[in-house]
């Protein structure tokens, strides 16, 4: 009793002692170079590792574009890698440890959204200009975390894209099959939101479980709906399981694959290790965006690929690869304001005037606002295509 | 005393003084102005030190596999992040609300986990974990389903800001504070019925300890820690999701306790600090992470048997000097006077028992008397042990009663038997690990004199008393037997025929109407069978009732003031020493003597004897 | 009925995996969490082996089954032989089992492959249902095993031995059965059936760097359902355990599989707490 009491008492006394005590500001930046930060998945497991590891590469590849056109409002730009094994825990503590270290100017967070929603609050906390690649709730408004700017189109952009496509082809009713990873909740519900608003029939809405190894049940229950065309949002192996079920029961709808669907290595693989130009595939068309397919014209991704390839060769798709738009835009940015201090920064991404000047190279035009820091891309930056094969980040 | 080395002399001193400094110096951690990546290792393995010395009461101490600590945890974190977004940011109450809703999730998923005992727990308290993140994507709506919780707001104290220095502090005495009751509990009664559970449910049954009832406390009582790292953990990153709660969490903890050692308190921390500190470090490789913290937890695994807290204190042991040689001093001194031990009557009628289609038991009678040594002889197979397990509630009877004095005993079980007042013996000694003789054999009041776990980690007064009587009456029963000189010697290393006195002495303590001995000479040396049966002797002269399975005839006859015979499940002679022996049809049945042949069979007996005790002994 | 099937055939492959952790069970009472990473490196090597080498697919059977082979005896070398306490053998095979899971990632990349079938990878009717060939070849291979290995176990003397040595090991010893080398020897084979099944697996589910963690979890659960030791009980506990995700997922919805699945584990485990085909024993002193 004694031990334990002493204990308690020693301890609050310690508490109170510190009640004062407060860390020294650290205020990064003042020195002639702009330090980025990059968080990356590359260690973590199955699929994302590659994506993580293109997403690093993108940012490398903008940081040497940024400084051959004169760095960020004339300082030189560093950048730093670091894994977060695309774990909310792990990429907290190694943030926490960077800004305590030394405190990076524009975070890149090329993580899922669990990650975003772990680390936004900490760069809010210490005042850093944030491109984030994995959405979330509140990631994009202005008013939960003023100094961040979600660069990849959300499922709502993506989503936006849909109906003209269904109404060229003549498809009324839709039955949509959706993963249980945060992102494919998300997408699921958005998707029947978008289609019902304009005017489509969502006859299915189906989840699986991204560990299981067999989607036949859901699909059968799709198709008791009789739908005109399935929206599909599937990554890795659950897409060839999504596709081996169509195909054994001898279905023929057509399939619209997310951006995810297009990411995942399997459908731009020939047999034997693919099923690219299999049975399989033949009815399965993809969003992309129009960068993700290759262009003869299209100079600015023609020369970000290149920037890219030199550095390390390209694991995924040009999807992931928002991390060089980042660099541009604050470039941009920078210019306009005429300053690397965060808020100015943020003030000027949201004008116009801005993202039509940088040169990006993924998505054509960013459209920051006052109300909102989603990258909101237009519905005419994507294209849906049938699978190829890839080359370089890119279906040929 | 003077010559002792120092390890011993520290040995001698309250051995908690170690890590109460320790506990001092990492609350006053924020002072040392550590590196930040350092200071946020330290509050992850503290928050995981907590999950691991929750997982250790149920593993370690009840024996008990359990990987639910994750649930609990999550139910601690979604609790507390739930009401921080209500606002309700008091750090404490966060706490409480934390650990009392975590008690609850282990309180229900723990009861039908170990009403169906053996691997349920283990399997069910498993996939609770694979249902977590399903779950909680149903009840999206408060949780934020798979996308996490968001909006926790910055703890506060009472209605003060916690700075980050603050909140170090508060996880390190919350942490600290835990330690401090689990030590309590782990060093008290109840911490020795756990290890008693450990080593054999049996045991802890025929001691009147209620297993489900401990089993249940054990792994409710480790859902608290978890409640409360719950809390921490929420309001330190201020944002949960199902990945934190993932089947990877559940087998770090399950690998920081081996490592650590699981049936030690301290254990769970250096188990927690080396996951912690090791699996990070690893992440430097990147790629090769999953390769490294496979080969970490193979090598670790391989190296540290009994885990890390096993080498530290076998280490110790050899520092600190050989434990006092236990059967050296034979000749204790012994008190001349013996306190009443008053016996009851125990009578069993026309008990019968089949096991499927085999007739163990067929209607037998016994009746034991206070003062008498009833022996209890027959062939292997002949249902001895069938009775006595009858007799203690481990089966239940067909047909029969079974009574101590006034109460029937057939229809209770195990503990219920053992608290009105069979207290038994094993054929194998039956004793816990890692506690002394005096433990061992107070371990045999637990069940008559209660006194609550909240008792025993706040040391309260009625714990006090309790505790000093189970002293006192420890040495008593220890002077009876005559092992008190052994008292602080670990009870597990005694020869085997001192750790059958000490059984004899467990049963004692507990003030028992029978006393059950299963073939307590078997394995003994004649002086050892000697000092046996000076002992029974001197129970059943105070008063005891004692009732000997027995191989050893000689022992039956020098001892027994009745004998009752069994064969082929069926009472066969019963009578005194004299008439059994004069029993043609025992001694052919159960010595193998032939009553045709010339010499009459008390001439031979003494040779036969040796001949049947060897083949007894195998 | 094509629900049924594939219900069935996902069953057989966590059959197959539960029948892996029981004959390591049986033999030496421990419990082998890298058995489906086993499987898994089954499924990369014939990948590797059909695919990029372009061998008939007889050998790729032989060298898949003694390369997995060759890897479980490596594992219990080194992470089970040298352990002396059953709970380390948990973290020790643990250990193993994400050792593998990083070594197949750094071998085979992080994105699934697919692993041709030699009967064809055309679905056929089938009792009115339409199924893949590879699915009745896992159906078969599942029923099979079962039989196979109960009519081993009855009529060998190895099998013999093992058995006794499942019942008590002391007394095996007694009767001068080499316990240590039959575990080894029990442990390697499980390990060449992993192999040799990882062809038939790989095929229907891809060779992919999850595949092990997905199947470990279900493998167990059909385990504990059957009863740990039971080869018939992986076969009940697999075919449950497989419709009752498939009828979940198709009327319910996905995020009821998983809960069909432990309501059914609970149930069965409130009737026969040591699954379904092992008996408690009532004699315990």
């Amino acid at each position: 009793m004694k031990t334990r009491l002493f204990k308690v008492v020693g301890g609050l006394a310690a508490l109170s002692l510190v009640a004062a005590g407060c860390a020294g500001e650290d205020s990064g930046g003042s020195d002639d170079e702009y330090h980025v930060l990059v968080l990356g998945g590359v260690s973590a497991e199955g699929v994302l590792a590659d994506n993580a590891s293109t997403s690093v590469l993108s940012a490398k590849a903008g940081v040497e574009l940024v400084n051959k056109n004169g760095g960020i409002d004339g300082k030189k730009v560093t950048i730093k890698v670091v894994d977060d094994q695309a774990d909310p825990t792990v990429a907290v503590t190694k943030l926490r440890e960077a800004i305590a270290k030394d405190k990076p100017d524009l975070v890149l967070n090329s993580g899922p959204s669990t990650v975003a929603d772990a680390t936004l609050p900490i760069l809010k906390q210490n005042n850093i200009l944030s491109f984030n690649i994995g959405p979330t709730e509140t990631s994009a408004d202005p008013k939960a975390f003023p100094l961040n700017f979600d660069l990849s189109a959300s499922a709502q952009n993506q989503l936006d894209a849909f109906p003209p496509y269904f109404e060229e082809k003549g498809y009324a009713k839709i039955g949509i099959l959706h993963g249980s990873s945060s992102y494919g909740e998300v997408y699921g519900a958005a998707s029947e939101k978008t289609f019902d608003a304009a005017g489509l029939d969502v006859v299915a809405n189906e989840e699986y479980d991204v560990a299981a190894l067999d989607m036949t049940a859901q699909l059968e229950a799709i198709r008791s709906k009789n739908p005109d065309a399935l929206v599909l949002d599937a990554y890795g192996a659950p897409l060839g399981y999504v596709l081996k079920g169509v195909e054994k029961l001898g279905w023929d709808i057509p399939i619209i694959g997310n951006t995810s669907v297009a990411a995942t290595g399997l459908i731009s693989t020939e047999p034997p290790s693919g099923v690219l130009g299999t049975p399989a595939v033949k009815n399965l068309v993809m969003q992309v965006y129009k960068s993700t397919a290759y262009d003869a014209a299209a100079t600015d991704t023609n020369d970000m690929v290149a920037r890219m390839k030199a550095i390390d060769p390209i694991k995924s798709t040009l999807i992931v690869a928002y991390n060089n738009d980042a660099l541009a835009l604050v470039q941009a940015a920078a210019e306009k304001a005429g300053s690397t201090d965060p808020k100015k920064l943020a003030e000027a991404l949201i004008d116009p005037s801005v993202p039509e000047k940088a040169t990006t190279a993924v998505i054509g035009t960013y459209h920051f606002s006052a109300d909102s820091h989603a990258a909101n891309p237009a519905p005419e930056e994507f294209a849906f295509i049938a699978p190829g094969p890839l080359k370089d980040g890119q279906f040929q | 005393m003077a010559g002792l080395p120092l390890a011993r002399r520290i040995a001698a001193g309250p051995l908690w003084l170690v890590p109460l400094a320790a506990g001092i110096l990492l609350i006053l951690v924020p002072y040392f102005n550590l590196e930040y990546s350092i200071v946020r290792q330290l509050q992850l393995a503290m928050i995981l030190s907590l999950l691991v010395s929750g997982l250790n009461l149920s593993l370690g101490f009840a024996g008990e596999l359990a990987l639910g600590q994750v649930a609990m945890y999550a139910a601690g974190a979604y609790t507390a992040g739930m009401l921080s977004q209500r606002g309700h940011t008091d750090i404490v109450l966060q706490l409480v609300a934390a650990g009392v809703a975590a008690l609850l999730v282990g309180i229900l998923t723990g009861i039908p986990g170990l009403r169906l005992g053996s691997w349920s727990l283990a399997m069910t308290s498993f996939f609770l974990v694979l249902l977590l993140p399903d779950v909680l994507a149903i009840f999206r709506e408060d949780t934020g389903g798979r996308n996490g919780l968001t909006g926790i707001l910055s703890p506060t104290l009472f209605g003060r800001m916690l700075t980050p220095e603050d909140y170090f502090m508060v996880i390190a005495i919350v942490t600290v504070a835990w330690f401090a009751v689990m030590r309590n509990i782990a060093v008290s009664r109840h911490g020795t019925a756990l290890r008693v559970l450990k080593q054999s449910p049996v045991l802890a049954a025929s001691m009147g300890i209620n297993v489900f009832r401990m089993k249940l406390m054990a792994y409710a009582l480790g859902a608290v820690p978890a409640g409360l790292a719950g809390a921490l953990f929420a309001s330190l990153d201020l944002y949960i999701s199902p990945e934190a709660f993932s089947f990877t969490v559940a087998t770090t903890i399950l690998a920081a306790s081996v490592l650590g050692g699981s049936a030690s308190v301290y254990g769970a921390v250096f188990g927690a600090f080396i996951l912690q500190f090791g699996l990070n470090q690893s992440t430097e490789f990147q790629r090769y992470s999953l390769v490294v913290t496979g080969a970490f937890l193979i090598i670790g695994g391989v190296l540290l048997t009994g885990g890390l807290s096993g080498l530290a204190r076998s280490l110790w042991k050899r520092a600190v000097g050989e434990e006092p040689a236990a059967a050296a001093d034979k000749d204790a001194a012994r008190p001349d006077e013996v306190p009443a031990v008053p016996g009851k009557v125990l009578k069993v009628e026309g008990v019968a028992k089949s096991f499927g289609g085999n007739q163990a038991l067929k209607g037998v009678d016994l009746v034991a008397s206070p003062g008498k040594v009833t022996a209890l002889i027959g062939p292997n197979g002949s249902g001895k042990t069938t009775l006595l397990n009858m007799i203690c509630g481990f089966y239940r009877t067909d047909a029969g009663v079974i009574a101590l004095d006034d109460r029937q005993l057939q229809r209770m079980g195990p503990d219920r038997v053992a608290r009105t007042g069979v207290a038994r013996t094993f054929q194998t000694p039956n004793i816990p690990e890692g506690i002394t003789v005096r433990e061992a054999v107070m371990a045999g009041r637990y069940a008559g004199h209660r006194a609550t776990v909240l008792e025993a980690v706040l040391r309260l007064p009625r714990y006090r008393k309790v505790r000093r009587a189970d002293l006192a009456e420890a040495d008593r029963v220890l002077d009876l037997v005559g092992i008190r000189h052994l008292e602080d010697a670990e009870a597990t290393a005694l020869p085997l025929g001192q750790r059958r006195l000490l059984e004899v002495a467990r049963c004692l303590i507990s003030n028992p109407g029978v006393l059950l001995l299963d073939e307590t000479a078997s394995g003994l040396d004649e002086d050892e069978v000697e000092r046996l049966a000076e002992v029974i002797r001197r129970v059943r002269d105070a008063g005891g009732t004692v009732v000997l399975v027995e191989h050893n005839f000689q022992l039956v006859l020098s001892l027994a003031d009745e004998i009752v015979a069994l064969a082929h499940g069926e009472l066969m002679a019963k009578g005194t020493p004299e008439e059994i022996q004069n029993n043609e049809r025992v001694m052919s049945e159960y010595l193998g003597i032939d009553p045709d042949a010339p010499a009459a069979p008390h001439v031979v007996l003494a040779d036969v004897i040796d001949g049947a005790q060897e083949g007894v002994e195998r | 009925m094509t629900l049924i099937w594939g219900g069935l055939s996902l069953g057989a492959i966590y059959a197959i995996v539960a029948i892996g952790y029981n004959i390591v069970f049986i033999s030496s009472k421990t419990f082998n969490f890298a058995h489906a990473q086993l499987t898994m490196v089954g499924a990369f090597v014939a990948y590797t082996g059909l695919v990029k080498w372009h061998l008939p697919t007889v050998l790729v059977l032989v060298i898949a089954a003694a390369a997995v082979a060759l890897v479980a005896a490596i594992e219990e070398r080194i992470a089970i032989r040298p352990v002396g306490d059953m709970h380390n053998i948990l973290v020790t095979t643990l250990g193993a089992s994400i050792l593998l899971d990083g070594i197949a990632q750094l071998t085979w990349g992080s994105q699934p492959l697919s692993v041709p079938f030699f009967a064809g990878d055309k679905a056929i009717s089938l009792f009115g249902g339409r199924v893949y060939p590879v699915e009745i070849f896992l159906i078969a291979i599942a029923v099979l095993l079962v039989v196979g290995l109960g009519f081993y176990s009855r009529r060998s003397l190895t099998g013999l031995a093992l058995l006794g040595m499942a019942e008590d090991r002391e007394a095996a010893l007694l009767r001068g059965v080499n316990v240590r080398r039959l575990a080894f020897m029990a442990f390697v084979a499980a390990g060449a059936l992993a192999g040799f099944v990882g062809l038939f697996v790989g095929s229907k589910t891809f060779a992919v760097s999850t595949l092990g963690a997905a199947l470990a979890l279900k493998g167990f659960v059909v385990l504990a359902i059957g009863g740990f030791g039971s080869m018939p009980g992986t076969l009940v506990g697999g075919t449950l355990v497989g419709l009752a995700e498939a009828f979940a997922s198709r009327y319910l919805g996905g995020e009821y599989a998983n809960l069909a699945v432990f309501l059914i584990l609970v149930t069965i485990l409130m009737l026969r707490p040591a699954g379904l085909f092992v008996r408690t024993k009532e004699r315990v002193v």
